[in-house]
C-alpha cells in the first residue's frame, strides 16, 4: 500500500493479502494498493527510502 | 519560461476548457502542457488532491475555484461542476479544469468531457501521470517486469456510491492478472483481499 504517493509524506507498507486488514487500518488516504510479485522488487529498488536513509525491511 | 513555439504548444483559447491532470502529487511531475495551461488560464476549477504549490503557478489575475470535497462533503455535485465549466467557457474564459492524477483514470474526466461535447464547448484533454503508475515508481516497484507479468489490471475500490463495484469476477481477476493496482481501495481492502484469496490469489 502506498499512501500519499510521490509527496514528501509518502508512506509504503508491505503485507501479505492475509494480513492486509491489520495494515490497512493505519494507512492514510489517498492511497493505492499494488498486489503481485512485482512488489518484491521494492527490496532492491526503493530509491526514495535509500535517498532518505531509511530503507524499509523487505517482505519475508 | 517555456518556449511554446519551440515545442509547438497550442494556444489556450478563450472559451475553451482544458481538462488537465495535475499528476500524482510531486509538482515536478506536472507536464509541460499542464504548466503552459496554468500560466494562461483565466479560471482554474480544481480538486482537493491538487497540491497548493501548483496553484501558485497561475497568473496573479486567475480565479481559483475549489470544486472538491471538504471535510468529506462534496461542495459541488458532478453535474454542477460540468455546468460551471460550460458557463465559464461561454462567458469567454480560458477554463482550466485541474484534477489530481490523470483526468480520465478513475477521475470522472470522461463525464465532464461528455458534458462539454454535448454543450458544444471546445475542450482539450491533457493527461497527467496517474498515481497507479507514478506511485509504484516512487515505491521502487516496477509496474511490469519480464520475469513476473505481461498483464496489469487497474481497479477502483469505489463505485459512485462508495461501494466496491458490483459485477466484478474476482476469481477471473485473481487468476487472470498477476499484478493489480487498486485505487481508492483502503476502506474496502479487507473484503477485496478476501475475495481475491477466495479466487486463488496468494
Amino acid at each position: 500500500m502506498i499512501s500519499k504517493a510521490t509527496t514528501a509524506e509518502q508512506r509504503v507498507v508491505v503485507s501479505t493479502l492475509a494480513d492486509v486488514a491489520t495494515v490497512a487500518a493505519g494507512i492514510e488516504a489517498p492511497s493505492i494498493v499494488v498486489i503481485g510479485e512485482v512488489v518484491r522488487f521494492r527490496a532492491a529498488l526503493d530509491w526514495v527510502g535509500s535517498s532518505a536513509g531509511h530503507a524499509e525491511p523487505a517482505l519475508d | 519560461m517555456i518556449d511554446g513555439a519551440l515545442l509547438n504548444l497550442p494556444d489556450f483559447e478563450t472559451g475553451h476548457v482544458w481538462l488537465v491532470g495535475a499528476g500524482p502529487g510531486d509538482p515536478g511531475l506536472l507536464s509541460v502542457l499542464a504548466l503552459h495551461a496554468l500560466g494562461a488560464a483565466d479560471v482554474v476549477v480544481y480538486d482537493a488532491l491538487v497540491d497548493p504549490r501548483i496553484l501558485r503557478l497561475t497568473r496573479p489575475s486567475a480565479v481559483l475555484d475549489f470544486a472538491g470535497k471538504r471535510g468529506g462533503r462534496p461542495s459541488l455535485s458532478q453535474p454542477d461542476i460540468s455546468a460551471r465549466l460550460i458557463r465559464l467557457a461561454r462567458e469567454g474564459s480560458r477554463v482550466l479544469r485541474l484534477k489530481g492524477g490523470d483526468p480520465c483514470v478513475f477521475g470522472r474526466g470522461g463525464e465532464e468531457a461528455l458534458a462539454l461535447a454535448t454543450a458544444g464547448v471546445p475542450f482539450r484533454i491533457v493527461p497527467g501521470i496517474t498515481a497507479g503508475i507514478a506511485g509504484l515508481a516512487y515505491a521502487g516497484i516496477p509496474l511490469t517486469h519480464r520475469d513476473t507479468n505481461s498483464v496489469v489490471t487497474f481497479l477502483t475500490g469505489h463505485d459512485s456510491d462508495g461501494e466496491v463495484p458490483g459485477g466484478l469476477d474476482w476469481r477471473a481477476i485473481a487468476q487472470g492478472s498477476p499484478v493489480l493496482v487498486l485505487y481508492m481501495a483502503s476502506r474496502h481492502l479487507p473484503s477485496i483481499a478476501a475475495q481475491l484469496m477466495a479466487g486463488g490469489s496468494r
